[in-house]
């Protein structure tokens, strides 16, 4: 295809052939160097951190060690098994709970519901908003004092007493739940846009076949939708699945200081951000650096069979 | 499945479907007042004294009493501890130059990976690059950047010098602005080059402006994403602290100074983005739902 395009452009010469290249290595020479500093450089930085301690000289595995140790340790383990945890419980929450009902809210608005414009407007509302604001409208809610504790009070349903001290987020028991709720109650915008996107994208004929074929509400959801969106559904899954080990923000905006929800992202971001101010010489960057590259191991390789095994559950289908 | 013969266009529902919709009706309605309802809360509240919202949370407030002088005394620097008109302009300077750099070189990127491909076929493998290293996820990176911008380069609390930051011509928006041009025909480009135009020039005047649409979409996700911003100021920027950043901070602080303040400082650092997206509904509505990401 691309000789007998060249052949159809006169005048295309290897003189404007160079021309291009300059062009393309021009446009792609700032991206390219922000590429090298701020993400290769960092990423490269952070493997062999990982093997290396201000103390010791040279090449070591303490950071490794001190990690597997943690985890194995009566007195830290269970605190470390709780935060990977966490980590997972957010992932189950946000992909194998939130992503299907999405999937099925854009479809009854593909349907379009009375009404369905506004919904799509007001779901999307968190996300035109931002976590930050949300959040902390969330956490305004939920504080010691709150209007949840004065609704519950009023409902005459108990608190206990830990819990009315510290809030409903910062209470060992509710905090993780608190979270739990935050993330189904914001989670419908952004992937909702994707959905109905794909939707909409589908030709409107085949729908109409479908009709006249007696192909029934549901049907035509999981045999003719589904089917033809997986591939934006598989990206979704992909993207969430890559962050599973990285979202800190969520832990950091609602409950920073309760260790019961706190998640391996946060984990991470808590001793890089108290590195410079430790005496501990341990406390460097070296750990969070060794901590992050281990589950970065344990990621890839799950980013990637999902991905393949997503692909494999379906065929890309053009349309 | 029975079909009325109707005119061709009208929707012709089944009962059950019909049934299943106005159950969801309710659903929706009730999970749209959730989302709502918080946000109205917030914006009548900031309108009262702390005492009368400690008294009731709920509770309108009294008509003859507004208290709009919240507003006002949120850009008190002494009541506050912290200066908001500040963290308004950190807030602006950051959002447009974050915004505008990451658009332009993500078009820049997008566009020669797209469209020059056919003669320089190892833009083939750029693009596979740039979709990769979108999906690797990297956690360690969070304690070596942390590092790089403070202690190796030096660039943290240095505005001069974070734009480069904002350059990474990546990501979502490469991938948003890829499909826009993929879908836009090269003629307009070949008609320019007969007239003389530079490559360059035919980026910038002829084929980016026809992807504005698209472009529009994306100035809105960026806006809005830029504008709550709070983590690069945790990370990097603390001196220069965003809106987002303070309404993140103050929440611990409300109670001293009364929640009705804290509100007001939301409500403010909320009107930007809902004036953006009311402006540009139709835009973002159309092209994220009919356009955007394919596969």
């Amino acid at each position: 295809m691309a000789k007998s395009h060249n052949a159809l452009r006169k005048g295309y010469s290897s003189r404007a052939h160079r021309r291009e290249t300059w062009f393309i290595l021009a446009m792609l020479a700032i991206p390219f160097a922000n590429f090298l500093v701020f993400w290769l450089w960092p990423n490269f930085r952070s493997i062999t951190i990982a093997f290396e301690v201000p103390s010791i000289e040279g090449f070591t595995l303490y950071n490794f060690e001190r990690f597997f140790d943690e985890l194995a340790s009566d007195v830290t383990g269970p605190q470390m098994w709780k935060m990977i945890d966490n980590s997972l419980i957010l992932f189950v929450v946000s992909t194998v709970i939130s992503l299907p009902i999405v999937l099925f809210i854009s479809y009854i608005l593909f349907k379009k519901i009375p009404g369905y414009k506004a919904f799509r407007v007001l779901f999307y509302l968190p996300a035109i908003l931002g976590t930050t604001v949300m959040s902390q409208i969330f956490k305004s809610l939920l504080m010691t004092g709150g209007p949840l504790e004065k609704l519950l009070d009023a409902l005459h349903i108990p608190i206990d007493d830990m819990t009315r001290f510290a809030g409903f987020l910062n209470a060992p028991d509710t905090g993780m739940l608190m979270v739990v709720i935050f993330v189904l109650w914001t989670g419908v915008g952004v992937n909702m846009i994707m959905f109905t996107g794909a939707m909409n994208r589908v030709p409107q004929e085949i729908f109409e076949s479908a009709r006249i074929d007696g192909v029934g509400f549901f049907r035509e959801f999981f045999s003719i939708i589904l089917p033809l969106i997986w591939p934006t559904v598989t990206t979704m899954i992909v993207f969430s699945m890559v962050g599973i080990f990285s979202n800190a923000s969520l832990v950091l905006l609602l409950c920073p200081e309760n260790t019961a929800c706190c998640n391996v992202g946060y984990y991470i971001l808590r001793y890089t951000l108290n590195a410079n101010y430790t005496i501990r010489v341990e406390d460097t960057f070296c750990y969070p650096a060794a901590v992050g590259l281990i589950f970065t191991l344990v990621n890839v390789p799950l980013v990637f069979g999902v991905k393949k095994l997503c692909d494999r559950v379906s065929k890309n289908i053009e349309y | 499945m029975r079909l009325k013969s109707k005119p061709s266009g009208v929707n012709i529902r089944s009962r059950t479907e019909k049934i299943i919709l106005s159950v969801f009706f309710v659903v929706f309605t009730a999970y749209a007042l959730t989302l709502v309802l918080p946000l109205v809360w917030t914006a009548y509240n900031s309108l009262k004294d702390a005492r009368s919202y400690n008294d009731d949370p709920f509770k309108l407030p009294e008509l003859s009493n507004l208290q709009w002088k919240n507003y006002l005394q949120i850009f008190d620097e002494e009541k506050m501890t912290v200066s908001i008109p500040t963290a308004v302009f950190n807030t602006v300077w950051r959002t447009v130059g974050s915004v505008s750099c990451g658009i332009f070189f993500s078009a820049c990127t997008s566009y020669v990976v797209c469209k020059y491909a056919r003669n320089h076929r190892w833009l083939n493998w750029v693009y596979v690059f740039i979709v990769t290293v979108l999906i690797i996820p990297v956690l360690g990176a969070t304690a070596t950047s942390y590092n790089l911008m403070h202690n190796e380069l030096q660039i943290a609390n240095k505005p001069e010098l974070i734009w480069t930051t904002w350059c990474s011509g990546m990501g979502f928006g490469f991938l948003m602005q890829y499909s826009g041009w993929k879908s836009l025909s090269w003629s307009y480009a070949e008609a320019a080059f007969m007239d003389g135009a530079s490559h360059f020039q035919v980026f910038w005047k002829v084929m980016l402006p026809m992807i504005k649409p698209v472009v529009s979409a994306l100035f809105v996700v960026n806006f809005i994403s830029a504008w709550g911003e709070y983590m690069d100021t945790v990370m990097y920027m603390d001196e220069w602290p965003s809106l987002g950043y303070m309404v993140y901070a103050l929440q611990n602080q409300a109670r001293y100074f009364g929640m009705p303040l804290y509100f007001a400082v939301i409500v403010v650092s909320m009107l930007p983005t809902l004036a953006v997206f009311i402006g540009f509904q139709e835009t973002i509505m159309k092209n994220m739902t009919t356009g955007g990401l394919k596969g």
